[in-house]
């Protein structure tokens, strides 16, 4: 009897064991397919460089944000900013918002971060991490920087444009608008520098 | 036993009702009183006012530094959203030459009271810090220069979502305001 005792709680103990190697590696799993998307775009974001002004390629990548301010776009749109003959324009899969750069009184550059996973997907994966493990995906991020764009309308009406994109674009658009007319109360800064706000 | 169970049920039903009372209470009376702060009205209550247009013009950061983004948000989202209410038949942008010919035109002017730009990568992570927050006076005034409405209020993010959405939760109180403080004129379409 006192065998079969010790044979079963034997058992029993291996068992567990193996439960709690498979409970391990499900959990490592997981974290790893958390923690690999994370990683990929600040190593894209390294080793990507720095694209030229205007964009004439044919193939759109949609990596610019329109947080708000242009007409017919609705906000927080993602689309392809372009530089045209006398506009900015920002196309997107279906339809397009031009400013033209006669218009534009002002541009501003600047720094943020946006966090990897943001939006209602980003939040709900964050709501389903469990022990508030969504407060460690809150910590990754990557650069960006805003473009601000102040302009006005055909009846002299005051509009602004946010617009948020990959880091290193946003001063090479503000240089390219000003060398075509815009105006910007602050110059254009040199590469490497910081532009100070108002 | 089954009596009993049913009792223990009841019983812890009831202490997990009076624990949440508990808890929110305090919450929900704070929340009342800083509500009734941030909008105190300046003119006394009365009649709505009514106007057939306004002009919206870009706010006044005062002494404070605030930085570009915020402002041209603040002003889209104030358009946007003084546009939804629909007291007005038309809502015009900041030096908009159709507004010169209108007599009853209101003008409404922002000014910068506090501003705390915060963190939303500091928000999430420690719930407690890293909070978003931009108070603004607003001042409806008439062609003669007469402020004719004072409120102030506060667009906040405590918890999830950009800096920038402090702006939104602005321009939300200030349609509020309009809400209440104005009757619509006319019935024709706000204008775009």
């Amino acid at each position: 009897m006192k065998t079969y005792g010790t044979q079963v709680s034997s058992r029993r103990a291996s068992r567990e064991r193996r439960v709690a190697r498979w409970q391990m590696g499900a959990i490592l799993l997981i974290a790893g397919f958390l923690i690999v998307p994370c990683a990929m775009p600040a190593f894209a974001q390294q080793a990507a460089p720095a694209p030229a002004a205007t964009q004439t390629s044919t193939t759109p990548n949609y990596d610019v944000e329109c947080v708000i301010g242009l007409q017919h776009v609705k906000h927080h749109a993602n689309g392809n900013l372009l530089i045209g003959k006398d506009a900015l324009h920002f196309v997107m899969a279906k339809g397009e918002g031009t400013i033209p750069i006669s218009a534009i009184q002002d541009i501003f550059t600047g720094k943020d971060s946006k966090q990897v996973f943001s939006g209602v997907g980003g939040t709900i994966i964050k709501a389903g991490v469990p022990y508030e493990g969504g407060r460690f995906l809150s910590l990754f991020s990557t650069a960006t920087e805003v473009l601000t764009v102040e302009y006005r309308d055909a009846d002299n009406g005051y509009h602004g444009a946010i617009f948020v994109l990959p880091k290193g674009q946003a001063t090479v658009f503000k240089r390219k608008m000003v060398e075509m007319g815009a105006k910007a109360s602050i110059p254009p800064e040199a590469p490497g520098t910081e532009e100070k706000k108002p | 036993m089954r009596n009993l169970n049913r009792a223990a049920f009841t019983i812890f039903v009831a202490a997990a009702a009076a624990c949440a009372g508990f808890l929110l209470a305090p919450g929900a009376a704070a929340q009342a009183k800083a509500d009734a702060v941030t909008t105190k009205p300046v003119t006394p209550a009365g009649p709505k006012l009514t106007a057939s247009a306004v002009q919206i013009e870009v706010m006044d950061p005062g002494d404070l530094q605030i930085p570009p983004d915020f402002r041209i948000a603040e002003y889209e989202y104030l358009y946007e959203q003084v546009n939804a209410t629909k007291k007005f038949q038309h809502v015009y942008r900041s030096g908009d030459k159709r507004a010169e010919g209108v007599a009853d035109l209101l003008t409404l002017k922002t000014t910068v009271e506090s501003f705390k730009k915060g963190s939303q990568k500091a928000r999430e992570v420690t719930t407690v810090g890293g909070w978003t927050s931009i108070k603004l006076k607003a001042q409806f005034v008439d062609r003669a220069g007469k402020v004719v409405l004072e409120k102030e209020a506060e667009g906040k993010v405590r918890f999830m979502g950009g800096n920038l959405n402090a702006t939104y939760d602005f321009a939300k109180k200030i349609a509020a305001i309009i809400q209440d403080s104005f009757d619509a004129s006319g019935g024709a379409a706000p204008s775009k």
